[in-house]
């Protein structure tokens, strides 16, 4: 038997004056699934977060998050969800525990619940320390555990790894796997085509407010995988493109039988090239 | 709308931390301080009316000015950081955020004006401790409202300088200059201020002050005026 979604949205719709920011949005989203909205700056993303979240109003339609409608949201609500925007901001007199701290108050979670997160995020060491004085990528990994310090049961993330170096960017898709495998759902947008390849159970194709295409990203690979191709790399560095049929095949197989064939890699398209494929337009 | 006393509590200690590491906003109630002081040495007179002046003086600026700088600056910087929306989005109501913020700018507002007391060279003898309290704490609690009020109309920490310059200029400076003029004077006697001005100058002038209709009426008016003035405010601008 189906379970109820866990994020539902139906007929959205958001002007700003005579700007249409979405249009007829639907989607729905399970419990436990990482959801990637995929879209260029200005496709309607964070609009979509803002409304998800209760922080602003859609001019029609609906978006129920755990069975609540996002317009009628009580506090209580925030108790059972985690915000990371990019302009999350941070209390930069203060140290990085006493942060938490704050919000482990708010939200009667146990102190020593902090040290912990805070190991996990890499910034134990560093607690005492206040947070005007941290980098960039050490900022983005506090907000991330303050996000999660009240253990959510869904987590909206509007680009979190925006702006900073790939190792702390690979430090937060760690935790974000790590929290879909204790069942937090992962509400993520991104325009970066590899995060949401790496993470995303499926993704929403956004594009000018309208939901292009949806899909887990190796569905989509596989649909508009139209001229199947390998790329081959031979012995003394010989590089081929080739296009998938019988004549092909047989030359796999001679080269693979006479030691000639070093790599082959099947040349599906990826969200990037999906993308550009729906709407005419790249993702950055 | 719930009301959780850990949430307040967690605001009230956040907004300590945050006070007392803000020396722009501790400005107000250390100026009040070491305009007392110097008075009292640069003019080391026992006139009463002199005393009266610098207590007056002293505890306008504190509970007045700094009530309007506590109540804004720090909703306008939450703004500015960003910090604001993130506790919205984390289970804190408006009226948790305000009563949380009010109640540490209220403690050390007071704390100050007690102190200004003994720093002016005046005896408790001559002052009625209670009237002193009840009327301190009120005219703090208007000047916060006012502040936050301002704090919901400011962007950042610059347009709440500017926004709460008329406030404080009305409710800081009529009071203190009541001396000077009869039509200031009478100004003064409406504003919630100016019943501070009227206490003490009774209280140490003709050694007895006694509540009035007037000195309550105007309090409470004030008192109800922001508080709806606020209620309005958040409804018609939220946070953002």
């Amino acid at each position: 038997m189906a379970t109820a979604p866990i994020i539902e949205v139906k007929h959205l719709y958001k002007n700003f004056g005579d700007q249409t920011a979405l249009k007829n949005l639907d989607f729905s989203i399970q419990n436990g699934e990482i959801f990637g909205f995929l879209g260029p700056s200005g496709a309607g993303k964070t609009t979509t977060i803002k409304i998800l979240t209760g922080q602003l109003v859609a001019n029609s339609g609906t978006a129920t998050v755990l069975g609540n409608n996002s317009y009628y949201f009580k506090e209580d609500i925030y108790e059972h969800i985690g915000v990371v925007t990019h302009d999350s901001g941070l209390y930069e007199s203060l140290s990085a525990y006493d942060n938490l701290r704050t919000f482990a108050r708010i939200f009667n979670v146990d102190k020593m619940s902090i040290d912990s997160l805070l190991k996990r995020v890499n910034l134990y060491n560093d607690r005492k320390k206040l947070v005007k004085k941290f980098s960039q990528g050490m900022k983005q990994r506090l907000i991330l555990a303050r996000a999660i310090l009240n253990r959510p049961q869904i987590l909206f993330l509007d680009e979190p790894t925006n702006g900073i170096d790939p190792g702390t960017t690979q430090k937060i898709h760690q935790l974000i796997l790590e929290l879909k495998n204790f069942g937090t759902t992962v509400f993520l947008t991104t325009h970066n085509m590899n995060e949401a390849a790496k993470l995303c159970d499926r993704v929403a194709l956004l594009n000018n407010g309208k939901i292009a295409e949806i899909g887990s990203p190796q569905a989509l690979s596989l649909k508009y995988n139209k001229k199947i191709q390998y790329k081959i790399l031979l012995k003394g560095n010989t590089v081929l493109k080739l296009t998938d049929s019988d004549e092909t095949r047989q030359k796999i197989n001679w080269w693979m039988e006479n030691g000639e064939l070093q790599t082959i890699h099947s040349c599906e398209p990826t969200l990037e090239d999906i993308f550009l494929e729906v709407t005419g337009r790249k993702l950055k | 709308m719930n009301i959780s006393i850990r949430k307040i509590n967690a605001i009230f200690i956040l907004r300590l931390q945050l006070i007392l590491k803000n020396f722009s906003l501790l400005m107000a109630p250390l100026m009040a301080i070491g305009y007392v002081i110097a008075f009292k040495n640069f003019f080391p007179s026992n006139l009463l009316s002199l005393r009266a002046l610098t207590l007056n003086m002293g505890i306008i600026l504190n509970t007045t000015m700094g009530g309007i700088m506590f109540g804004s600056y720090p909703i306008a910087e939450e703004k500015e950081h960003h910090t604001l929306r993130v506790l919205m989005t984390s289970s804190v109501n408006a009226t948790e955020y305000f009563i949380g913020s009010l109640l540490p700018s209220l403690l050390i507002l007071t704390l100050v004006s007690i102190i200004l007391v003994p720093l002016s060279g005046t005896s408790w003898r001559q002052v009625s401790i209670i009237n002193y309290l009840v009327i301190t704490i009120v005219c703090t609690i208007i000047s916060i409202l006012v502040g936050f009020t301002v704090g919901i109309f400011s962007h950042n920490q610059t347009s709440a300088g500017v926004l709460s310059l008329l406030p404080t200029v009305i409710f800081t400076f009529i009071p203190m200059f009541k001396g000077f003029n009869k039509t200031i004077s009478a100004i003064s006697d409406f504003l919630y201020s100016g019943v501070i001005a009227k206490f003490i100058n009774q209280s140490l002038l003709k050694h007895r002050f006694t509540w009035s209709s007037s000195d309550v009426g105007v309090l409470i008016v004030w008192l109800i005026i922001f508080s709806v003035v606020l209620i309005y405010a958040y409804r018609y601008k939220r946070f953002d």
